[in-house]
Order: structure tokens, then sequence, then C-alpha cells
């Protein structure tokens, strides 16, 4: 008997990470899991495998600490037995000091957390994946913030729009080739970063997020906006005269 | 985040604090902030336990986790954002049973530690406290404190029926019974009156199972209390019966149905004769999923509802066995002279508990629920109903009742200045408090 499929989430010990977790774990899937945090990882692999019955490895990482990417990707294909399908990169962070004209710490701490570490570590996964021949999808975190810049959080805004387009070069590149990369555009969502704030329009659960991805994840999309409707907000946003734009408070 | 936060049953609302921490590293940073702090489950006491004003309400949410069970000895250990539904779902899997449950599956086990809850078997299985084996509780001042029987024994027994007073706690282990069978069958026996109640229960009682009833107390000639004994066996052949879909209970949603209560003296008469009507009518035994006879609220949420967004009142008082056929007639007394409708009357029996009493609601008598709407005659109804718990020596539910003074606390609970003095001995600063601690001025 083969081993069962495997999936890697960066991010997984909280909010959408947490919920992908679970979804996958109920989907079959064994996990390996990066967070910060091991006493919250160490919770999650217990509960996940007791209820589950599956394989819950996990690496306390910090996306902050630029560690040896190389090593900690091959480590975790390791773990995965060589069956990893997906690779989700839930990981992300929005700054209280994201106000304004970001400062140069703001700007470093969440170009690192939302951009760089990801990227850095995507690459390894998928020059390894591409160098053993092996399919797999990866799927990665972006906002509607990048498709409507606006004067908040405005260093949050550039990290996820350098994310973005670092994967919509990577789809170029593997076009043709046996790995997806599959970008969500995410709307408001009801974890720790929205919790509390006054939304002009309602969270999605974390939950649900976790579904539309599982959902997602064998087809062919490259860009999903969720909720859906986020698609439409954005077009009339993007196609907005920017002395209309301009005045706008959101 | 400021939020809107209600007691339950609608008497208090404040806008407070809530926070949602996601990881212990942020739950353990906002617990040591210097604001008052109280750990938030779903919120389902009756009264303010896990809200009050000026005080931060960290939610146990994401707090809800398994973090070990052995499958041999029949041990689980939990996060307290764990509800109980979620509990009797995964042990029941494995073969196991947690035997004290409350009414609803969305009760979380940090709320059944901070009231040291009782279910239905109170008198057969006891309280909460009786299958805790330990727990860690976090303090800011004290960092994280193993407790159990053996070690920090006095911290132990003054954090189970603590109200969440000492702490958070993050992970408590419970004590589970094996699982005889999935499908019970429920055995209903028509009494013409509450005393005939009562002494069929004790009767009963002797063979365990679940025992609760249904009375009506608005009934003014004999038949007073007159309603439906339900008593449960385990049914250990045949098929497992089909269980109801979860619902969930909120504290925000209770009320958000109606504006107005339905219940006046003549609609709650007729809902009384309609409900006693269909119990006499119906099978005097019947199969039921263990899920549905442990949580029967589940699908009935619409009971609260009903009573709009005033909401209810809800009294539950413990009198001695010896005392009983003593205070029923004054308590009856009480009831016809009040007039006010009452919605729901249950009987229960219970056990003493070899555990310090503390604020407990426990000791050997007979168990009385009554739930009214909520209006200022329900307050001096319940006033009157204090005086006589007191005379007679019982005891009142903290938990279910959001009015009752300190003073009245003080004389009902024999230990009420022994549970003030450790609690201030092991928390001076009160880092932890809650509107009910303030009422209580524990």
């Amino acid at each position: 008997m083969s081993d069962p499929k495997a999936a890697i989430i960066v991010g997984a010990s909280s909010g959408v990470g947490r919920a992908l977790a679970e979804e996958f774990s109920a989907g079959g899937y064994d996990l390996v899991l990066l967070a910060r945090g091991e006493r919250d990882l160490s919770a999650l692999s217990n509960h996940l495998m007791l209820r589950y019955k599956n394989r819950v490895f996990f690496v306390p990482w910090d996306l902050n600490s630029q560690q040896d990417y190389g090593a900690l990707s091959q480590a975790c294909l390791r773990m995965s037995r060589g069956r990893v399908e997906a690779l989700l990169f839930p990981a992300g962070q929005i700054s209280d000091r994201d106000e304004g004209i970001p400062e140069a710490n703001c700007l470093n701490d969440l170009a690192q957390v939302n951009f760089l570490s990801i990227a850095q570590l995507l690459g390894h996964f998928l020059r390894a994946l591409k160098d053993q021949g092996q399919a797999a999808t990866a799927v990665v975190f972006s906002s509607i913030a990048v498709s409507a810049p606006r004067k908040k959080n405005i260093a949050y805004g550039a990290s996820k729009a350098a994310l973005e387009y670092y994967c919509k070069g990577l789809q170029h590149w593997f076009n043709d080739k046996n790995i997806k990369i599959q970008i969500y555009a995410l709307g408001y969502v009801d974890t720790g970063m929205a919790f509390g704030k006054k939304l002009r329009l309602p969270a999605v659960s974390a939950e649900s997020v976790a579904k539309e991805v599982f959902k997602n994840l064998k087809t062919n999309k490259r860009l999903i906006y969720y909720p859906r409707y986020w698609a439409w907000v954005t077009m009339v946003l993007r196609k907005m005269p920017w002395v209309v734009y301009k005045k706008l408070s959101f | 985040m400021n939020q809107r936060l209600t007691s339950f049953d609608g008497r208090q609302r404040f806008i407070a604090r809530v926070e949602r921490p996601e990881r212990y590293e942020q739950l353990f940073a906002i617990l040591k902030e210097a604001e008052p702090m109280i750990a938030r489950g779903a919120g389902l006491s009756y009264c303010a336990a896990s809200a009050g004003e000026g005080i931060c309400a960290v939610s146990t949410a994401r707090f809800n986790r398994i973090l070990a069970l052995d499958r041999e000895r029949g041990r689980i250990t939990v996060e307290p954002g764990l509800t109980i539904g979620d509990l009797f779902d995964r042990v029941t899997e494995e073969g196991w049973y947690f035997p004290v449950l409350p009414g609803h599956a969305s009760i979380t086990l940090g709320g059944c530690a901070a009231f040291n809850v009782h279910g239905k078997t109170q008198f057969d299985t006891g309280n909460f406290i009786d299958y805790v084996e330990g727990f860690k509780l976090f303090h800011p001042d004290k960092g994280e404190i193993e407790c159990d029987r053996a070690r920090n024994a006095p911290l132990f027994y003054l954090t189970i029926g603590g109200l969440g007073l000492t702490g958070f706690i993050t992970q408590m282990t419970l004590r589970l019974l094996p699982l005889r069978a999935k499908t019970v069958r429920v055995q209903k026996r028509l009494v013409g009156s509450l005393d005939e109640a009562v002494k069929l229960m004790r009767d009963v009682s002797q063979s365990g199972g679940k025992l609760y009833s249904w009375n009506d107390l608005n009934r003014k000639g004999n038949d007073f209390g007159r309603g439906v004994v339900y008593s449960e066996e385990a049914v250990l052949t045949g098929p497992e019966v089909p269980k109801r879909a979860q619902r969930s209970l909120t504290a925000s949603s209770r009320g958000a149905v109606m504006p107005g209560s339905f219940f006046f003296a003549a609609s709650t008469r007729l809902f009384c004769n309609l409900y006693f009507l269909k119990e006499k009518r119906c099978n005097h035994s019947v199969l039921m999923h263990l899920k549905d006879s442990c949580f029967p609220i589940n699908g009935k949420e619409i009971y609260f509802d009903l009573f709009g967004r005033k909401g209810f009142r809800e009294y539950q008082m413990l009198i001695p066995f010896i005392h009983w056929e003593n205070a029923l007639p004054e308590i009856r007394k009480t009831i016809e002279k009040a007039g006010i409708p009452i919605t729901l009357g249950s009987l229960k029996i219970f056990k003493a508990s070899p555990s310090p009493s503390y604020l407990n609601f426990c000791m050997d008598g007979v168990c009385l629920t009554l739930d009214v709407p909520a209006t200022d005659p329900a307050d001096k109804f319940f006033d009157t109903l204090d005086d006589i718990v007191i005379r007679y020596r019982g005891l009142a539910n903290l938990s279910k009742d959001s009015r009752l003074s300190a003073g009245t606390a003080k004389k009902m609970f024999p230990e009420y200045q022994k549970f003030k003095d450790a609690l201030m001995a092991f928390d001076p600063q009160k880092r932890f408090s809650s509107a009910l601690r303030q009422r209580l001025h524990v």
C-alpha cells in the first residue's frame, strides 16, 4: 500500500493555515506544518492525528528568521515521503505600524514575511519537485488590496503585490509542465487580522477558504478571488477614473 | 476590539473589549496586560460570568483542540474551548463517554470547569470535578501552574467551580467512562404532581441513567406540578438510531427572532397543556440517539427566542431531601401568589460531593428549576424563593441567576467567605474578574 498524498502548509498554526490543515487532513492527506509557535503546532498536529488518523509532522519556523531555505525544504519533502501534492502558503502578516508612508523596518518586516521568505521557500520546493518530475499544486494567498491600492496598509499591499507578480511569473514559466501555481486574492476573512475591525463587507470564515482551496486544487484555475464577488468589486475599482478613486476612503 | 456582550438570560448588556487570540504567544501576551481579564467560552451561562464592564473577555474559541487521548485508560486531554458536543463526538467514536454534560452541545469545557456543572445523572455520576484528573492554569503573575488532587490541590479545588476567577485554564485532562451504547431507550412516566414526581424519581434513581422531569407549575389544583418523568437505559443490541443535526447556540443569537415575549399567562398555560397532552399521547418509551438524549435543547433553541429581547429568568434551587416535604408547600404558595407564568418546571435528584463545597451547586437533595419571562415581578418572586432556600439550608445555582446578591450568596453558601479568602490569597490583584464576581463581591 503506497503512502498517502501529502500537503505542506507554511503558516499552519492559525487562521487560514489551520483551516487548511483541518480540510486537507479530512481529505486524507498527511501533513507537514510550518509555523512559529511549537506549542500551537504540537497541539494542532495531535488534534488532527487523533481526529483523522493521518500523519502530521511539524517544523517550528519563523518567516522572519531567514533560515537555510534549501535544507528546510529538503527536510519537509523527506517528511512527506515524496508524496507531496500540495504546497500551501497561507502565512502572512499585517502591521499596526503600516500607517501612512511606511517606515523602513515595517517595510522590511512585511516584505520579508509576506514575500521574500515565501518566494525563497517556494522556489526551493519547486526546483526539487521539478527535478524529481513530480506533479504538485502550489497555492499562495494574495489580497484584494493588490487590485485596489489604497492609502492604508501600503507595505502590506506592496508585499502581496510582489508575491502575486512572482507567482504569475512562475505560472508562465511552468506552463505545460506538471506543476501548477494557484493564487488566491482573498477578501475579508475571519482571522486574527480581521477580528474586531469594522469591515465594509462581511468576512468569510477561514474554513470556507480552506474548502474552496481543496475543491480547486486539481483544476487549472490560476487567479481566484474569494469570495467571488471581489472580482467584480476590484474590476470596478480598477476602471474607476482617478478623479473619483482619489476621493474614496476604504 | 469592543463588542456588545449580553448575558444569556438577556438581563445584562455590556460594551466590553473582546480578544480572540489565535496562538499561545498572543494569549499569554494579552493575559499579561494590566486590564482585568476573564476567559470566555460560548457565553452561555445565564449570568454574565465571562463578561463585565471594563473587563477584557479573552475568547477560548481557538483553543479547542484535543491534545491527547489514552484509549486504554480512557483519559483525554483537551483545551478549554472544545465544546461538549465535539467532545461527545470524538470520545464516542473511540468507545468512551463523558458523563457530565449540561443541556446544549455548544457549551465549552472551560465553562463546565468554571461552574463545576452537573448533567442529568448527577445523583449517579456527580459533578464535573469528579472527572477532572488535572489541568494547567495560567496566571499572569504566576505563570502556568499544573494542578491536580496531589499537586497544588487547594488551587485545583478553588478553580473547578471557581467561576473562572483563578486564571485561564490552558488544558485539562478528563476521565472517561466506557461507552455502553449509542442508542438509549427513554421511558416516559406521567405524574400527577410534583410530589409524585420526586417520589418516583427517588425510586427509579436506583437503576442509574439519566433521570429528570418536566413539570407544569402553573396548575392550581391537586395536579400542581403534573408532568412527565424521563428515565433512560442503554440499548445494547440493534442498530444505532440516527441523531439530529447539531445546531449552535450563542448568546448573541438569542432574542434576535422576535422583539416581544410570546409567554403570557394564557399562552404559557396553553403551551404547557399542549406539551403535556403531546407527551401523554406519544409512546411511553422511545428510542433515541445518545447524543440527542444528552443535549435535549438541541433543535429547541427557539424556546429561548420566544422570550423576546428582554429574555428570561431562571431559578434553579437545591433543597435537601430532609427538608423537601416542608419546603414544597411554601414553594408552591410562593409560585401561586406571584402569579407569574412558569414556562418550564423541571426536577432532578442530586447527591453530595466529597470535594470542598465553596460556591458549588451540589448537595444531597431535590433540584427544582423554573423559568419565567423577564419582568420586575420575576425578581421579587425570586427574592422570596431565596428566603425559602436559605431557610431550608438549600442552594441556588449561581450560573443560572443573574440577580442573586452578595448578601444572599453569603447566607446561602456556608463556604462563601472561605472561597473569597482563598481567591484573594491566590490573586490579591484581582487580575481576573467578571460582572458575576462584582455582583457577588468575591
